[in-house]
């Protein structure tokens, strides 16, 4: 509960800003209060993620504050699913055009094994603020904090590892970086470092930079010309053995718009990687061209892409093919479909994986053939050869969904995905094919009250055999105008028929008691 | 085999070349003033007072504001006052993403919103900026529509069911947002040291960041579009454990064989039945990159004498 204090105490702290106006101080939020109740039957307890973590008995469910000590200032805190494993804060102040002050805490615990008794915990922190002292200047601070401790289950169970069954270690990352901008352009330079501690093995400890800089702009000449121009000098180095890479890189962008309705696009990226350890530099040179013709229906679009990869023991080539188009009518019908295709072309088949094929082909459209009504779908095949070594790999997803909207009565919707996944190589293969609904439906006819149902249904063949549901059904009673009554079942049912004692079944209940509070 | 000698020098000379010629020759920046804000309550003062705390707030007494009505609904606000009708301002959600990202832009130049006016997916798909941000009357945290991830299941409603799978990272239970993994791919000045597609892991992830002395290459294709880490993991939700793509499991273990078709290991058959359908992490146990062995081996297999004489003396 350290940190919930902490959030706590800078939430004071912030409120006591000095140029806070206690006259015309509005303060409204929300305090919710409740309890969990659960029913598991399992085999394994870490089989359904969505519940593992949930605490029963009573719950601290949400405590937020919004804040306008006047027009010019703005606070808020959100505390959320403050539990013994888990717990959320957020904090931000805001003094708009001069100063936003923001941070971040979240813990969570992860469980690995079927008695949930091997956990490891998460926390991450985020602080940071954004100074504009001067209308065309503005500054940015972050730091953050992740960390992870714990006790890691071998995988596969009884497999050998070096990383060791435990968790410990903390990433430290900081960036400061100053913008300068007038109108459309900008120039800006930034200066990032981390910090990465292995409480377990001191060979892991690393610390490395970034120094970076951008420039957005019209060209002086012709502004129907934008230059956008990135640039990154950065290196990561191991303490212990001063193993390092560095990385160099420069990328340009240019956007024009000879004609009206038209847009080419030319990009440019080069990347240096001097790796120490494989004693690799790794060049990558790339270049982009594209080509869009938008018109008030909707736009066609076609480009090219070449890239290079040096790394003195291989060269590598890559084209890549992109062609596709929109259709968009009154805001009634969206519309695209898309083709892209890299073929890595591996020049003196050194790789591991020597050539390889890939494409995707995407089409979508959505439909509203009248305003509460949207229905729509969306494919994709993706496939992967490598004729070198005998490998493909083929993906396709096909979703259908629908949603019917009407004020004051509520919403109906609902998805269906079916998705397919097949692996070949010359030892072997793999298969997937998956089905999935989720619906919802919502209903807040009735005044003060708010139903709502759904259910998310999975059912994995072929190499796997997983049925997995997740039902719930949700009520909110609003009385004396403030307070809420809020309460939520929710079953859960995951059977794994390949894998023994896979199995887990849950009901859940949460209760909750919100009110709304305001100042007069 | 090419190479750029010095490309911090190249770099230096780039962009001083296009500083010079990006210099502005006149000043672009808008040329408002204060009462036409003025003019603008008179009718429209809920449209005032649904900006307080935020950083669209108009502070009508300053002498020269940060933001003002027609820094985002240009026109010409006297015709508009004459003639509301014939003449409207303009209205940013009604606009084409490109043009509302311009005028956006005028304040907000980050790299995100420069993507907005490049190529861009949402652009592309008629997603313009007030599809995302709503900026009168929301008290959300960056003036978010709705907060993550409904907001985003909202056009990708197949994800949802992603996210539903076995093992999946909790962006459906508050814990990431979808941002945190996407917004880094399409803005490369937040991970200016981009080393493939897994810097975005790597800040969740820092385990496996590496440099290691012995680098495992499908983690490291610093040039492969869907590489680095999506070479083996599924990242929305998978029903395999980690999160891998393919099964783990004997006899073929196809997560690994997908790239490693090794003879002599399938099967197994050289150690006998004792070592038969092992996992191939049993002996290959940093699969991530190794601090002690090229093969990304275990030091105890040394320790056996595995490695130190007969079938595996490397």
């Amino acid at each position: 509960m350290r940190s919930i204090l902490i959030m706590t105490i800078l939430a004071a702290a912030l409120l006591s800003w000095p140029g806070a106006d206690a006259r015309g101080t509005e303060v409204d939020g929300t305090i919710k209060l409740g309890g969990v109740i659960i029913d598991e039957q399992a085999g394994d307890l870490a089989a359904v993620q969505e519940t593992y973590n949930l605490e029963e008995g009573f719950s601290f469910t949400q405590l937020r504050l919004n804040g306008n000590f006047d027009p010019k200032t703005y606070f808020s805190l959100d505390l959320a699913n403050v539990n013994l494993r888990n717990r959320r804060g957020e904090v931000e102040f805001r003094v708009p055009s001069l100063l936003r002050f923001y941070g971040r805490y979240d813990q969570w615990r992860q469980v690995f094994d079927p008695e949930r008794t091997v956990t490891s915990d998460r926390k991450d922190w985020r602080f940071g603020a954004i100074v504009t002292p001067k209308r065309w200047f503005t500054l940015y601070a972050d730091y953050g904090y992740v960390s992870r401790d714990g006790d890691r289950l071998a995988f596969p169970a009884g497999t050998a590892s070096v990383f060791g069954t435990r968790y410990d270690y903390a990433l430290h990352t900081f960036r400061v970086e100053g913008e300068v901008h007038q109108g459309p352009r900008t120039f800006a330079l930034a200066y990032d470092r981390s910090d990465y501690r292995d409480g377990l093995s001191e060979v892991a400890d690393r610390k490395g930079f970034v120094a970076s800089g951008r420039v957005f702009t019209p060209c002086r000449f012709d502004e129907r010309l934008t230059h956008f121009v990135r640039a990154a000098y950065g290196q990561s180095e191991l303490d212990y053995s001063g193993l390092d890479y560095t990385i160099q890189n420069i990328q340009y962008t240019g956007v024009f718009g000879p004609i009206y309705r038209v847009q080419l696009r030319y990009s440019f990226f080069a990347n240096r990687t001097d790796d120490e350890s494989t004693e690799l530099k790794t060049d990558d040179f790339r270049h982009d061209v594209d080509a869009t013709y938008f018109h008030r229906y909707g736009s066609v679009f076609a480009g090219y892409g070449y890239e290079t990869n040096d790394d003195d023991r291989s060269l590598t080539s890559y084209n890549l093919y992109t062609v596709g188009g929109s259709f968009n009518y009154r805001q009634r019908v969206n519309a695209k479909i898309e083709y892209a295709s890299r073929n890595k072309k591996d020049l003196e088949k050194l790789t591991l994986l020597k050539d390889v094929e890939s494409s995707r082909f995407r089409a979508k459209v959505a439909v509203q053939p009248m305003d509460r009504l949207t229905v729509g779908a969306d494919a994709k095949q993706r496939r992967r050869d490598f004729p070198d070594i005998g490998v493909e790999a083929e993906g396709l997803s096909a979703v259908g969904f629908a949603k019917y909207e009407y004020e004051g009565w509520g919403s109906l919707g609902g998805e269906y995905t079916y998705a397919a996944d097949e692996y070949e190589d010359l030892a072997g293969d793999y298969e997937t094919e998956s089905h999935i609904v989720t619906s919802r439906v919502v209903f807040d006819r009735l005044p003060g009250v708010r139903l709502g149902g759904g259910l998310t249904y999975l059912d994995v063949g072929k190499d796997l055999d997983i049925e997995k549901s997740i039902g719930f059904v949700e009520a909110e009673y609003t009385f004396r105008e403030d307070y809420h009554l809020e309460l939520k079942y929710n079953v859960y049912n995951y059977d794994d028929y390949i894998i023994l004692d896979r199995y887990y079944t849950a009901n859940v209940v949460w209760i909750n008691v919100a009110y709304d509070f305001r100042t007069p | 085999m090419h190479r750029i000698r010095s490309l911090p020098i190249a770099l230096a000379y780039a962009t001083g070349l296009i500083l010079v010629l990006t210099l502005p020759r006149h000043d672009t920046a808008a040329t408002d003033y204060p009462p036409t804000s003025e003019s603008c309550v008179e009718c429209h003062d809920d449209a005032l007072k649904s900006l307080t705390g935020t950083v669209h707030a108009i502070d009508l007494d300053a002498e020269k504001p940060s933001v003002w009505c027609t820094s985002c609904h240009p026109g010409d606000p006297e015709l508009h006052i004459d003639d509301a009708e014939t003449n409207p301002m303009a209205h940013p959600a009604r606009l084409d993403p490109r043009a509302e990202a311009a005028i956006c832009a005028t304040c907000h130049a980050s790299s995100h919103q420069q993507n907005m006016m490049e190529w861009n997916a949402h652009a592309e798909n008629a997603v313009n900026c007030s599809s995302c941000h709503l900026v009168h009357g929301n008290g959300n945290l960056r003036l978010l529509v709705r907060q993550e991830p409904e907001l985003c299941m909202e056009c990708h409603p197949s994800v949802e069911g992603e996210f539903s799978r076995s093992y999946r990272h909790p962006v459906l239970d508050d814990v990431i947002e979808c941002s945190e993994c996407h917004m880094p791919l399409a803005e490369r000045t937040r991970t200016p040291g981009f080393r493939g597609v897994g810097e975005v892991c790597f800040q969740c992830h820092p385990q496996f960041r590496g440099p290691f002395p012995f680098e495992h290459q499908a983690v490291v294709s610093y040039s492969t579009e869907e590489g680095g880490c999506l070479n083996c993991h599924e990242p929305h939700g998978s029903d395999q454990p980690r999160m891998l793509k393919q099964s783990y499991e004997a006899p073929h273990f196809t997560t690994c064989s997908q790239c490693h078709l090794v003879p002599t290991h399938q099967f197994n058959v050289q150690h006998g039945s004792q070592w038969a359908g092992v996992a191939c992490n049993q002996c290959h146990v940093d699969i991530h990159g190794s601090y002690a062995n090229r093969y990304l081996l275990s030091p105890d297999l040394s320790l056996q004498g595995c490695t130190s004489w007969g079938c595996h003396q490397f």
